[in-house]
């Protein structure tokens, strides 16, 4: 599939983006920065072009659905979530710099998608139990959440290396970004519960899945609450990473080492 | 003096318990105590056999999770009781800010507090050589075409623009919380009111009642469903396309709806829902050949599974007991049970591929399998879910609710025309209970479309 070969290429080219970036931080240079962005943006056309194609080429196939259906889809869409939030972070809130930890994390998806062996690329035909409009709705909210928890989880990082004391801002925008991620979140998993009922009758039965994103809804709402009780800055970027870990759990643990209705992702 | 227009959190004044059961520490601390709880609930398996938790733990250690409840215990009484909490801490919380929120909210009249205003009015200041009158008639349509219709205020010589926007979405923190208990109702309504279960039927069978689980009693459906036929496609892959039922509804012995029943597309009759959930063959009829000893001569003779055939010739009848898909390494075999005019009971195995089997020395023919055919059998889940509807509306509520409390603020912005000798000093400011990085710029950029207004 060319879509995958794009794709593949996609990947490479993030992680050249992510050597600008670095070497922009290192060298201080604004030519640098402004190639990183370029790159960046470059590669996030090509990579939207690609999961158009994908769709388009599902179609010539004679099975036409949205890329969401496999684990290799899920994670190509997760990494384009993670570059759209990105973005938001670069150019609203003028943070030169964010790519360097942001942009990681879409390569590191990409790669393992690309060039894990386990992974298949293939386009599959939908299963009886994905034919639904509510997978559309399902998989956009909750990857644009988990792109914002790891783009959280970037500055976060970014946070604690940063030594210069002007870090306020830098905190506000992790804020945000987590707020923006929580509220995808609930809607991922309101979008799930009723499509589970829909598809099998319950709207929640504790399964390992639906378990695991409500722990991770806690833990980020608990950091919503203690921000109110004045917690900001290095607390919260802890937290934030923490929280990513949950999301990761989420996604991938629960695949690998608990069983439970979501087990068609591989 | 009540603090009229404070865009802060007016002091709590309460009683210790109270205080106690409302605060932002108890809601923490049920959040951690929720999440941990609920790793530990997908760390050990829940509800299976207490076999399996004991060669898995052994003895002592299942006692242990047992009587913590840690084996059910998403349903376990101290689950309940921190979710119970959590709603109390929600609920209390809400009303104890409500009303101090609710009169900032809605106000009695629109009012600023100018002393306030004019102690800080901000840093963003403009000049001008023409008095407040002439600057404020310039200034006006480009303040009120940024900000809309604006309020005025006169404090001895200084007039006071201003703009009030977003005190609804000091309600959006309430109207969240709310929807949290609007979940719990759903999860009430769903164990008062529902009933999931699930039945499987074979293709021509009749369902009025169905078990519901861990009782004894059966729910009437106060209608029957018929599966007519049950379908499953596959790609070319061999990758499942389609599971479907086509199903007819009967009452009072007459049919009124026919339709069907496939994954993601469940059947509601009413307020029951039918989802398609397995499939699964089961043999319907076993085709035998009875071949004469001596002639050769072959008469065919169905059994329908697990029912009773008559031999010819009045020899007896036989019936079918178990299909194996391969005995002893021989391929498929049927169990019979072949009862004489007598009532002598006789046990034989049947092959497909073998006739040394299938021989009784009393009968004048030996018996050999040709066919065994397969009908399907659906697995239906059947369920009453009052729950649905709460859910939908909390999640609704939620959502609408995170996008207010986090995206919208109560902004104040100002202008404050001062008379400065002949002419006049402006300043530009604001006042906002959240995302200050937002309305810095707002102001940022009032500012800058007021500094390239030409006013002489």
């Amino acid at each position: 599939m060319l879509s995958s070969k794009i794709l593949a290429v996609v990947t490479f080219s993030y992680l050249a983006a992510v050597i600008f970036y670095l070497s922009a931080l290192i060298f201080k240079t604004k030519i640098g920065q402004r190639i990183a962005s370029v790159v960046t943006i470059g590669t996030f056309v090509a990579h939207t072009a690609a999961i158009i194609l994908r769709w388009v080429e599902s179609h010539n196939l004679g099975i036409g659905h949205a890329p969401f259906a496999n684990f290799y889809e899920s994670l190509v869409f997760f990494a384009w979530a993670i570059i759209l939030i990105h973005f938001i972070a670069e150019y609203k809130y003028k943070l030169a710099h964010a790519g360097v930890f942001t942009v990681p994390f879409a390569f590191l998806g990409l790669a393992y998608a690309s060039f894990s062996p386990t992974i298949s690329s293939r386009i599959e035909p939908l299963v009886p139990a994905l034919q639904s409009n509510w997978l559309i709705a399902h998989v956009i909210t909750c990857f644009i959440g988990y792109g914002a928890f790891a783009v959280s989880c970037g500055l976060s990082i970014a946070y604690l290396f940063k030594r210069s004391d002007d870090k306020k801002d830098l905190d506000t925008l992790n804020y945000r970004v987590i707020v923006f991620g929580f509220l995808f979140l609930t809607a991922g998993i309101a979008t799930g519960s009723i499509w589970a009922h829909s598809a099998w009758g319950a709207y929640w039965q504790w399964d390992p899945k639906e378990t695991w994103s409500l722990i991770t809804w806690f833990v980020y709402a608990i950091i919503l609450h203690v921000r109110l009780r004045g917690w900001h800055g290095k607390k919260i970027a802890l937290l934030s990473i923490g929280g990513f870990v949950s999301v990761l759990f989420t996604y991938f643990g629960v695949n690998f080492l608990l069983s439970g209705l979501h087990s068609y992702i591989n | 003096m009540k603090p009229e227009n404070s865009l802060s959190a007016p002091p709590e004044k309460k009683q210790p318990f109270w205080k106690s059961l409302a605060s932002v520490n108890l809601t923490i601390f049920l959040l951690i105590f929720l999440a941990v709880s609920s790793i530990v609930g997908t760390l050990i398996p829940q509800n299976e056999p207490p076999a399996m938790y004991v060669q898995r733990y052994g003895y002592g250690t299942y006692q242990l999770l047992d009587s913590l409840s840690l084996l059910d215990l998403y349903h376990s009484g101290w689950f309940r009781l921190l979710l119970l909490l959590l709603a109390l801490n929600l609920i209390v919380c809400t009303t104890d800010r409500l009303r101090h929120v609710w009169d900032i909210v809605f106000p009695k009249e629109k009012r600023l507090n100018e002393n306030a205003v004019l102690a800080s009015p901000g840093t963003r200041a403009l000049k001008y050589k023409a008095n407040p009158s002439v600057v404020k008639a310039a200034l006006l349509p480009i303040l009120s075409g940024k900000l809309g219709d604006l309020n005025e205020t006169t404090a001895g010589s200084t007039t006071i623009l201003w703009r009030e926007k977003g005190r609804l979405s000091r309600l959006g923190v309430y109207v969240v919380h709310l929807s949290v208990v609007i979940f719990y109702i759903a999860g009430i309504a769903s164990s008062l009111g529902g009933f999931m279960t699930s039945i499987n039927l074979p293709e021509g069978a009749v369902v009025e009642q169905v078990p519901l689980p861990n009782t004894n009693v059966g729910y009437n459906l106060g209608f029957a469903l018929r599966v007519d036929k049950f379908e499953a496609q596959f790609y070319p892959t061999g990758e499942p396309r389609d599971y479907r039922s086509d199903i007819t509804i009967i009452e009072n012995g007459k049919p009124v709806l026919n339709g069907n029943i496939r994954v993601n597309r469940p059947l509601t009759y009413r307020g029951i829902t039918f989802y398609q959930a397995s499939y699964g063959r089961f043999p319907k009829t076993i085709e035998l050949n009875l071949v004469d000893k001596t002639s050769g001569k072959i008469i065919p003779l169905s059994v329908p599974f697990g029912q009773e055939a008559i031999l010819p010739d009045g020899l007896g009848t036989l019936r079918s007991l178990r299909v194996e898909p391969n005995v002893m390494d021989m391929g498929p075999a049927v169990q019979m049970l072949l009862t004489s005019p007598e009532g002598g009971q006789t046990d034989l195995w049947i092959f497909k591929n073998n006739p040394d089997f299938g021989r009784v020395k009393k009968l004048p023919y030996r018996f050999l399998v040709t066919e065994v055919r397969e009908g399907f059998y659906t697995g239906l889940q059947v369920a009453k879910e009052p729950g649905i509807l709460f859910v939908w509306a909390g999640s609704i509520l939620m959502v609408l609710g995170i996008a207010v409390t986090f995206f919208m603020s109560h902004r104040k912005i100002w202008a404050v025309l001062e008379k400065k000798g002949e002419g006049t000093t402006v300043t530009i400011g604001g006042q906002t209970n959240k995302n200050k990085l937002g309305l810095e710029e707002r102001l940022d950029n009032l500012y800058l479309q007021l500094q390239k207004a030409d006013i002489k």
